[in-house]
């Protein structure tokens, strides 16, 4: 087992219970501030050179989201620390009550490589701020981030209490192996059910962000120059590479005939005539992804883009028409900077569409009918769900950010971090006197005895039991 | 086992039809439930009995005064519970709507477990019918007088199709975990709990396992001993020591040991008599293995008191022992049987140490009049759940979610934390179509002005 030597480093260091206390974690915390400071010319150009993202694009998803993540931690913290009093019923009025925050122990957070920098910060805060050692598993894909994780990020942490690991599948399922007491993990469906088996030996409890196919249906009343332009924004992010893209668009025929020439001038609007000169556009990770992303592109029509240039990795954005839900397109998760639209009749044939597949992690839904918006989200399942754009539900740290079903379980964010990685304990402190009114719960028990526990639980609808 | 797929899709195609969705029905199966209790109360304490020997007044207050109280609690709560939850906006979310939807799962799997084979069955049961879901229950099949009840009654009282019981086994249990569901909460001990999990991780199907352990019990030399020895003789005790939050051990000091088993010995015979075998109030062990297993225990032990058996009856004396090692048979696995060890230690550090150089219980105990030794035990190690100055109560508040961690257990439940880990928690947020001027800014072209 070759990790067993830093397992046990870090549990030692666990034990020691140095990231107990508030300071501590303040301290770490503080530290990826200054981490995210004065690497960010790094982040820069790690992240341009994995997957040629643009600068505005690292700085508002890469850095300002961690960054809110992190002052929202650090202003909150201490209040998230505290012991949580609880209700009690009448009987137990003299007795104190409450939920304790407490850290798990050693804990694994696995990163992919798409969001390389916050999708290792985002779950590491919450980690650090609930009292947790880490170790730290970013992804092999974004080399040059993964590189940038490993040589920056310990320098800045105590490394007694956190360890970044590198490697692929072989180094990652030796990893697997050693028993943490939580596993976050961000990434695809199949992988995920991998790392939850291996959880399963260790009892060990876990997050999953995962993803799917997140549909974005387009009524045929709304404005659709914005609508056109929110889609677009949401979908050629990082080159399509993002989990909660938009991943197909579903409307009317006539919508999609509206929609065309609106998505056109939208991209060129952001993107210029040729989208490949223009800096504000990402390019496809790795060979392996860009081979994949474009073997899609032969699923129905291309209406807009299509071009390649496998040098470059490059994908143009790109809008397909004629797609037929058995395309190959519509099988699995874009990943890419292709939006395919299937045409439906009306909305409830869009809804039997998104309910007769897997849910996903994000659904959309545009209309300026409210009552619409409504109907798509109450009689759908997903993840999180945004109406009248793509997205944003992401940047508030107030709302849970997970999956359901194959898109994942658990679910992170703000101080819903902080709670996945606490255990919440529940604990009740009782006084020795007053011993007499325990008598009831003790035998023998008459029939006497029996009468008054019956009598008494007979208020149990307004006030609470009062076994106790 | 076709039988198995047919009772799940039929579940399922029952959840899709969208009947288990609004307030108004869940809260009619509560009601539902609610007169079943109370209707078949003699039934359920008659199948308690056959399965456990558990009497009427055990019975009722373990089993169904709980239950009552949990159902009347839910009923009353639920509409605040599942309203969607406003939540914080920031600058650029201000003129929108942003709220937290509590929304069912889906198809949720109750496994129960069969010492307290009722409320184990039934709490769960009431937080996912609460949340929306349809509910696959599977009672365990060795509190076989009460798994039959269930698998009769329900269906009697609920809708068929959504909350279907399934009866059998471990071969019947293996096909039902073949299947998805969208939650499986799993009573019982550690060796299934994995398995369950892991049958879960092929569908990515959220778990809450609600597993065991050996929970310990400190007594501080400073606490009036003859309180503290009532109460754990209690819990200890009770449904014959086949409770998972029992105390499963004492530690405490050489010098009171003596003591302690005098207050216990003097407690079990106000509780039951000069013949324990003869008390209506005390239970028997639920069947022959565990029977031998328990008994098993007390090889080359220092019985202080107890130690009396009847195989034919699955009796077994509340027993105590002292000066037990921590290396014995008896301090290895978790006893779930009238079995009391007493080990020895120097001082509160080395208890401390003690619990912690052992697999996280699923709840912790500790006995003081000293205010700062009890905070400094329940700081410095971790359960489940703990309570101060008693054992088991704090099962009974449903405001303290009810749950283990590492070992014995991951999720929790109780009262709204039921409603909660059988909900999911959808993020949403509205937006305008309109207002796009705020919206530009994040679209490229980018110029340096915007970054």
């Amino acid at each position: 087992n070759p990790y067993a030597g830093l397992v046990s480093h870090l549990r030692a260091s666990w034990l020691s219970r140095k990231t107990w206390t508030r300071e501590y974690r303040m301290a770490q915390l503080e530290a990826l501030g200054h981490f995210l400071d004065e690497k960010k010319q790094e982040i820069l150009e790690a992240t341009a050179a994995d997957m040629g993202k643009p600068p505005f694009e690292v700085e508002l998803s890469e850095l300002l989201l961690c960054k809110n993540e992190l002052h929202e931690t650090l202003n909150n913290l201490s209040h998230w620390m505290r012991d949580k009093q609880v209700e009690k019923p009448l009987a137990t009025r003299l007795d104190s009550a409450f939920v304790r925050k407490e850290p798990y122990g050693v804990v694994l957070i696995m990163a992919p490589w798409n969001y390389p920098i916050y999708l290792v910060l985002g779950p590491l805060i919450g980690a650090i701020a609930a009292g947790n050692c880490v170790i730290i598993k970013p992804s092999e894909v974004s080399k040059n981030a993964e590189k940038l994780v490993a040589e920056a990020l310990p320098r800045y942490l105590d490394k007694d209490c956190f360890a970044v690991v590198t490697g692929g599948v072989q180094e990652t399922t030796r990893l697997l192996e050693n028993k943490f007491d939580y596993i976050f993990y961000t990434g695809s469906p199949s992988v995920g059910r991998i790392v939850m088996t291996a959880a399963a030996k260790h009892l060990t409890p876990v997050t999953l962000e995962l993803g799917g196919k997140n549909p974005c249906y387009v009524s045929d009343t709304c404005d659709i120059a914005n609508v056109a332009r929110r889609v677009a924004w949401g979908r050629f992010f990082n080159a399509g590479q993002t989990c909660i893209a938009p991943d197909y668009l579903l409307c009317t025929l006539e919508m999609q005939e509206k929609l065309l020439p609106a998505l056109r001038e939208a991209i060129t609007e952001f993107y210029g005539p040729n989208p490949q000169e223009s800096p504000d556009f990402g390019r496809i990770v790795g060979d392996k992804q860009f081979q994949r992303v474009q073997r899609l592109l032969c699923s129905g029509r291309v209406a807009i883009g299509g071009q390649t240039d496998e040098a470059e990795r490059y994908i143009a954005p790109t809008v397909l028409v004629e797609v037929q839900p058995s395309d190959p397109i519509m099988q699995e998760e874009i990943f890419g900077p292709i939006l395919p639209i299937i045409v439906v009749a009306n909305m409830d044939e869009a809804i039997d569409f998104i309910n007769s597949r897997e849910r996903p992690l994000a659904i959309y839904a545009f209309s300026s009918n409210d009552k619409v918006v409504n109907q798509v989200l109450e009689r759908t399942s997903s993840g999180g769900f945004c109406g009248n754009d793509t997205l944003m539900h992401v940047t508030l740290t107030s709302l849970p950010f997970g999956g359901i079903g194959n898109s994942g379980l658990g679910m992170y964010h703000g101080k819903f971090t902080f709670d996945t990685f606490s255990h919440r304990r529940g604990c009740l402190k009782r006084g020795m006197g007053r011993e007499a009114l325990n008598a009831p719960r003790y035998p023998p028990y008459s029939q006497k005895k029996f009468g008054i526990v019956r009598a008494t639980s007979k208020v149990a609808r307004k006030d609470d039991c009062t076994l106790l | 086992m076709e039988r198995m797929q047919q009772v799940v899709s039929r579940a399922r195609a029952a959840f899709n039809s969208g009947r288990s969705r609004s307030l108004e029905f869940r809260i009619q199966q509560l009601k539902a439930l609610e007169r079943m209790v109370q209707e078949k109360e003699k039934d359920i304490l008659a199948a308690l009995h056959a399965d456990l020997h558990k009497g009427g007044p055990n019975a009722y207050s373990h089993e169904i005064l709980g239950v009552l109280a949990e159902l009347a609690q839910t009923m009353e709560k639920l509409p605040s519970w599942a309203a969607p939850q406003p939540v914080k906006k920031n600058l650029m979310t201000m003129r929108d709507e942003a709220y937290i939807a509590y929304e069912p799962l889906g198809v949720v799997l109750v496994i129960g477990a069969w010492n307290y084979p009722f409320v184990l069955v039934m709490q769960p049961l009431i937080g996912a019918i609460a949340a929306g879901n349809a509910v696959v229950v599977k009672p365990s099949e060795v509190s076989e007088n009460t798994a039959q009840l269930v698998a009769d009654l329900l269906p009697q009282y609920l809708d068929r199709e959504l909350y279907p019981v399934v009866t059998g086994g471990v071969p019947e249990t293996t096909e039902l975990l073949t299947q998805r569901f969208d939650h499986i909460l799993y009573t019982g001990n550690s060796a299934v709990g994995k398995i369950v999990m892991a049958a879960a991780a092929k569908h990515l199907t959220p778990v809450t396992l609600e597993l065991g352990g050996k929970s310990p019990c400190y007594i501080d030399k400073d606490c009036d001993l003859a309180v503290a020895c009532r109460r754990i003789t209690w819990g200890k005790y009770m449904n014959c020591g086949q409770t998972c939050i029992a105390p499963d051990y004492i530690l405490c000091e050489p010098s009171i040991q003596g003591k302690v088993v005098e207050n216990i010995k003097a407690t079990l015979q106000e509780f039951y008599g000069e013949d324990v075998k003869s008390s209506p109030d005390y239970e028997r062990i639920v069947n022959k293995r565990h029977f031998q297993r328990v008994l098993g225990l007390l090889e080359g032990q220092k019985i202080a008191h107890g130690g009396e058996a009847d195989e034919a009856s699955c009796f077994i004396a509340p027993t105590i022992l002292t000066d037990v090692s921590p290396e014995s048979k008896v301090m290895e696995e978790e006893i779930f049987g009238p079995v009391l060890p007493i080990v020895t230690v120097k001082s509160v550090e080395e208890a401390i140490e003690f619990i912690n150089r052992r697999e996280k219980p699923l709840a912790l105990y500790v006995f003081s009049n000293n205010k700062q030794l009890i905070k400094r035990v329940i700081s410095e190690t971790s359960s489940g759940g703990v309570t101060g100055n008693d054992v088991i109560m704090h099962f009974f508040l449903s405001t303290l979610p009810f749950g283990g961690v590492g070992h014995s257990g991951m999720g929790a439940y109780h009262g709204r934390h039921s409603f909660e880990t059988f909900s999911h928690r959808r993020s949403c947020l509205i937006k305008d179509l309109k207002m796009e001027s705020t919206n530009k800014i994040r679209y490229p072209p980018v110029s340096q002005k915007k970054v």
